[in-house]
């Protein structure tokens, strides 16, 4: 191969993209050439340095919020009203914009909101009440009951509200911190929500007592672009939810096990 | 019926991919806030539009729709939108190699500096660093969400890297290279 055509290359070679025959062709050719071997190295350290150095931009929870009173409000805005009240809708969107409105709309929606991403189950699955429990603690001000990073605040909080006590970790040095808690229901059943945060999202891990002392084996449901993960441990059934990835699911969960 | 599909798309194709849709605009924009309004402009067509996707990548999907919205909105709201001659774009003429910047090694840089190095790239250059180093697409992926063909996503990608490398060099403190010359 000539330099020009590793010029070419060298790029691809470091990005995987080249068949095995030229990736090897070129792995000859830089073993024997210091200039492009140079070339090699430049670019590799320059791909690897963006890549390592926390670059991406993740979306700001504000965004996600919007996105969701949007759809709600063009929704909204088509169902069957009267004449008259459509306007006056549409008018009041326009006027206040930004947060102003998702509060509003909010407030005004509040159980009607959770409808529309809360399909009614045909089955009424554990995974399918938390993740409409966790969307319903999206709305504005309905995160948590008490906000606080302190497992030491959040964890006694609950007494005379609940009839358990939930052990409440905080594996913030992980990048996992805790925000703070809230009283929340699932399957009929008064449940502990410890709210934590990853980057900018949430995570509800809601926890109660089980009488069952064996351990449960991590199950793991995905639904309508939430992950779910579901065990159970020395006498507590926990559910964490999230729209995170699987794998940093998987990673809190594991931080909440030990 | 239609406002259900809405609210579904919503969740189940756009929500998961938030963070990609947002990272590509707020590199192609330049802050917080344009990317933010482009990103929401995008998924209002992508809500309405989604029969466009027919079941390919749904992220791939999304990061089209963006990239679409960013130009046009730059179009509108900008007056230079760092688009480039063609003669600039097109690798006609080879670029005659200039070793230089590669025998200098970055010893430390932080991420600031990368960041104003990657938003001091023309768009078309900057959009395949990002699609391909923070978003991890493949070549074939690029060439899909920016348009492009394969042998434009290499060469363009080989381009920005040593655009990339040049600035660098230029901007960085002699305390924190190495020169192997």
């Amino acid at each position: 191969m000539t330099c020009d055509e590793i010029n070419q290359q060298i790029d691809a070679y470091i990005d995987h993209e080249l068949d095995a025959a030229h990736a090897l062709d070129i792995e000859r050719h830089i073993e024997h050439c210091a200039a492009c071997g140079q070339l090699y190295q430049s670019h590799l350290q320059l791909h690897n340095l963006l890549v390592q150095s926390q670059l991406y931009e993740t979306a700001p929870e504000t965004l996600r919020q919007k996105l969701i009173q949007q759809t709600l409000s063009t929704s909204l805005a088509k169902r069957d009203q009267p004449a008259q009240s459509q306007p006056a809708t549409h008018t009041l969107w326009r006027r206040y914009t930004g947060i102003a409105a998702a509060i509003m709309l909010a407030a005004g929606l509040g159980w009607q909101a959770s409808e529309w991403f809360h399909r009614p189950p045909s089955t009424n699955t554990l995974a399918d009440a938390a993740i409409a429990a966790h969307v319903r603690s999206m709305m504005p001000g309905h995160l948590t009951d008490v906000a606080s990073t302190d497992q030491h605040t959040v964890k006694p909080w609950f007494g005379g509200k609940l009839d358990f006590s939930p052990p409440v970790t905080d594996p913030a040095t992980s990048g996992f911190p805790l925000v703070g808690g809230r009283l929340d229901f699932l399957d009929g059943h008064p449940v502990a929500a410890l709210v934590y945060q990853r980057r900018k999202h949430v995570i509800n891990l809601f926890v109660w007592p089980t009488e069952d002392q064996r351990e449960q084996d991590l199950v793991t449901t995905s639904s309508r672009g939430f992950n779910v993960l579901i065990w159970a441990q020395q006498g507590w059934h926990y559910q964490a939810v999230s729209d995170v990835n699987d794998a940093e699911l998987r990673a809190f969960a594991a931080l909440i096990m030990q | 019926m239609q406002d259900r599909d809405a609210a579904e798309r919503l969740q189940q194709m756009i929500l998961p991919h938030l963070d990609a849709a947002y990272n590509l605009a707020r590199y192609l924009a330049g802050n917080e806030a344009d990317a933010q309004d482009i990103v929401q402009e995008a998924c209002l067509r992508a809500t309405k539009f989604a029969d466009t996707s027919r079941g390919e990548n749904p992220r791939g999907w999304l990061l089209t729709i963006v990239r679409r919205t960013c130009y046009t909105w730059l179009e509108t709201h900008r007056a230079d939108s760092g688009t480039l001659s063609l003669d600039e774009l097109e690798d006609a003429i080879p670029v005659a190699h200039d070793s230089l910047p590669d025998a200098i090694f970055i010893r430390n840089v932080n991420r600031e500096t990368l960041r104003a190095a990657i938003d001091a790239l023309p768009l078309p250059f900057r959009e395949v660093i990002i699609l391909r180093e923070l978003e991890n697409l493949s070549y074939t992926q690029i060439a899909q969400v920016a348009g492009i063909s394969l042998g434009t996503v290499m060469s363009r990608l080989a381009r920005a890297r040593t655009k990339l490398k040049e600035w660098l060099v230029q901007h960085i403190g002699q305390e924190n290279l190495d020169d192997l010359r």
